[in-house]
């Protein structure tokens, strides 16, 4: 895509904040509360879409890192009165630190080992919070969490908060991308296409996916403490399998191998499920209770059938079809001769 | 001086020994031949190399350093390239960005840099960049970078291959059958190509013809077991080499 097309879907990106918050004053159905939310898991999810689509592992976990950053930023701003920036700084050094552990462990082996490390780190973690009720506060859970500060600037209002995340979010999707299109980005590519060719032109495999994995859990990380210094009070049960199992449907919904995976996912599941909260008892009588769940897997079933890469991988796919077909590229010059299935593709 | 020197090389595969006791030195300068019918180890033989494979048993000593059991990436950035007889292009990748993961080899930004975009990884860039070009401009592969690199017919992703262990700056090049279902003036193209190249190369080749003309020696591997090496004359003349081998193919 030339220049003026990539400005333009940046300009479109970052403009999608302030329209959310416009559309949440005419529906019915969408706060502006909601919308951080939103906001929050996007963040997580575009962490979690460099995982799956770029380091090809899949993470059962990643509620794990999004705990780790929430529990750091509860308690050492509430119970040491630390500030709330810091308190966030501290939340990514452990969860990197955290991820790095056991990615380290993990990616000398391959196959599906780490989604089952992901899985067991995520529960282990899961029981602590409750156990270690000294720190953690237990199952009731932790509150008295101050909203979040920068200076004097504080997140007081709903919409404030909202268009700090947002603007996080547009901050973690260029991160994403500038690692995505760079030497490390090419490198994980390479190795999804064939990891021995790779690590025969000098690729250390497992660095290159250590290295993703760590920063898809710092994007956990921050959204979590986002989250504590949102609702100022933290639960385990916030933090289950059943988050990572969300995050893992809006990354996939949105296009695990697209930086813009996981606002794409966020929005439309969000909005999809806020939506039926309001439009389902309308023809199920007495239906109430969380329809979220429902919604998820159908989304997740649909969106995969019609674009097995996700709503943004779709999109990119195709506009670069639209591309060939329109004679923007010259005529392809032959087959594949070798009959080789094409690897999996992978849009920046 | 010595590049590479194997001792005792040899790899089993449950009761089949593919690579038995392999003692080989090559000098920095020329191209080498690695010939035998198939199934002689050849292919097995590379990969114990470039630490693809570990042996069973033996050293690999390359440019000075016991390299016996590391893993590719350090055997590549030491300086040995290889390209694969069944390719192993990174399909949907542009044939530039190919090129340019093997123009990354020697380069020390990492992840940091480039989600910061700091100088260091614009360095990186323009480094890898210009290496690549340079090497695609010199294999006529100039007019293709944009594209992926799985659009391209055959001969030209044979191509894209050398080019992308040409960009890791080798002193030492293994060619896994780089004229594999090549036409004749194909062929020739590559094997002008490897000498016009200049970097020490071993190759495994079927094309017997073709290699005895381009290799200044070569060695003969069968059941795993170095049977002769010598000059291509010497090669021909020798009445082993011609029984299992030569002898069979003028009779095919």
């Amino acid at each position: 895509m030339s220049w003026p097309w990539r400005l333009a879907g940046w300009a479109l990106f970052v403009l999608a904040g302030p329209a959310l918050l416009a559309l949440a004053g005419q529906v019915p159905f969408l706060t502006s509360g909601r919308l951080v939310f939103l906001a929050i898991t996007a963040l997580a999810a575009v962490g979690l879409c460099l995982i799956m689509g770029f380091a090809g592992q899949v993470s059962l976990g990643h509620a794990a890192f999004y705990a780790v950053g929430a529990y750091a930023s509860g308690i050492l701003t509430a119970g040491y009165g630390v500030p709330p920036i810091v308190a966030l700084l501290a939340g990514m050094v452990l969860a990197g630190a955290a991820a790095a552990g056991v990615a380290r462990a993990v990616f000398r082996v391959s196959g599906h080992f780490l989604a089952m490390a992901t899985l067991a780190f995520g529960l282990i973690l899961y029981y602590s919070l409750g156990h270690f009720r000294t720190v953690t506060g237990g199952n009731a859970g932790r509150g008295g969490i101050p909203k979040l500060a920068i200076g004097s600037w504080e997140a007081t209002t709903d919409t404030r908060m909202f268009l700090l995340c947002w603007a996080l979010v547009v901050l973690g999707v260029l991160v994403a991308r500038n690692v995505v299109d760079s030497r490390t980005g090419r490198a994980l590519r390479a190795t999804g296409a064939s990891e021995v060719a790779a690590g025969c032109c000098g690729v250390n495999v497992v660095r290159a996916k250590v290295g993703v994995f760590v920063l898809g859990a710092l994007y956990a990380a921050v959204a979590g403490s986002l989250y504590a210094h949102y609702v100022t009070y933290i639960a385990p049960e916030e933090f289950g399998l059943l988050k990572s199992i969300q995050f893992l449907v809006v990354a996939t919904v949105g296009g695990l191998t697209s930086v813009w995976g996981g606002p794409v996912g966020a929005v439309v599941l969000v909005l999809l499920t806020e939506a039926s909260r309001e439009a389902i008892p309308l023809f199920v009588e007495g239906a109430t209770g969380p329809y979220e769940l429902t919604i998820y897997g159908l989304v997740l079933v649909v969106v995969l059938l019609l674009f097995n890469r996700g709503i943004a991988g779709g999109i990119a796919h195709a506009w670069r079809a639209r591309g060939r077909g329109g004679g923007g590229d010259p005529e392809p010059l032959a087959e594949d001769a070798t009959g080789r299935p094409v690897p999996r593709e992978v849009a920046p | 001086m010595t590049l590479l020197r194997t001792v005792g090389l040899t790899k089993r595969f449950g009761g089949v020994t593919a690579v038995d006791d392999l003692s080989i030195e090559l000098g920095d300068v020329g191209i080498t031949a690695l010939i035998g019918p198939n199934g002689a180890g050849k292919t097995t033989a590379f990969n114990l190399l470039c630490g693809v494979l570990p042996p069973s048993s033996g050293t690999v000593e390359f440019r000075g350093r016991d390299v016996t059991g590391q893993p590719p990436h350090r055997i590549a950035v030491l300086g040995m390239a290889r390209t694969f007889q069944n390719l192993e292009l990174f399909g949907d990748m542009s044939v530039r960005d190919n090129v340019m993961v093997g123009a990354g080899a020697h380069l020390r930004g990492g992840i940091v840099s480039a989600a910061l975009r700091l100088p260091r990884h614009r360095s990186d860039e323009r480094a890898a960049r210009e290496r690549s070009d340079a090497v695609l401009e010199r294999l006529g592969l100039g007019d293709v970078a944009d594209r992926p690199a799985s659009d391209l017919p055959y001969g030209l992703q044979r191509r894209v291959e050398l080019a992308r262990a040409l960009a890791t700056d080798p002193a030492l090049l293994l060619l896994d059958e780089p004229m594999a279902g090549l036409s004749g003036g194909e062929a020739a193209e590559v094997a002008g190509a490897v000498r016009a190249i200049g970097v020490p190369t071993l190759i495994v080749e079927h094309h017997v013809e073709t290699v005895m003309a381009l290799s200044d020696r070569v060695l003969v591997l069968n059941f795993g077991r170095l049977l002769a090496d010598g000059t291509p004359a010497e090669v021909r003349a020798d009445p082993a080499v011609v029984e299992a081998y030569l002898g069979a193919e003028d009779a095919a």
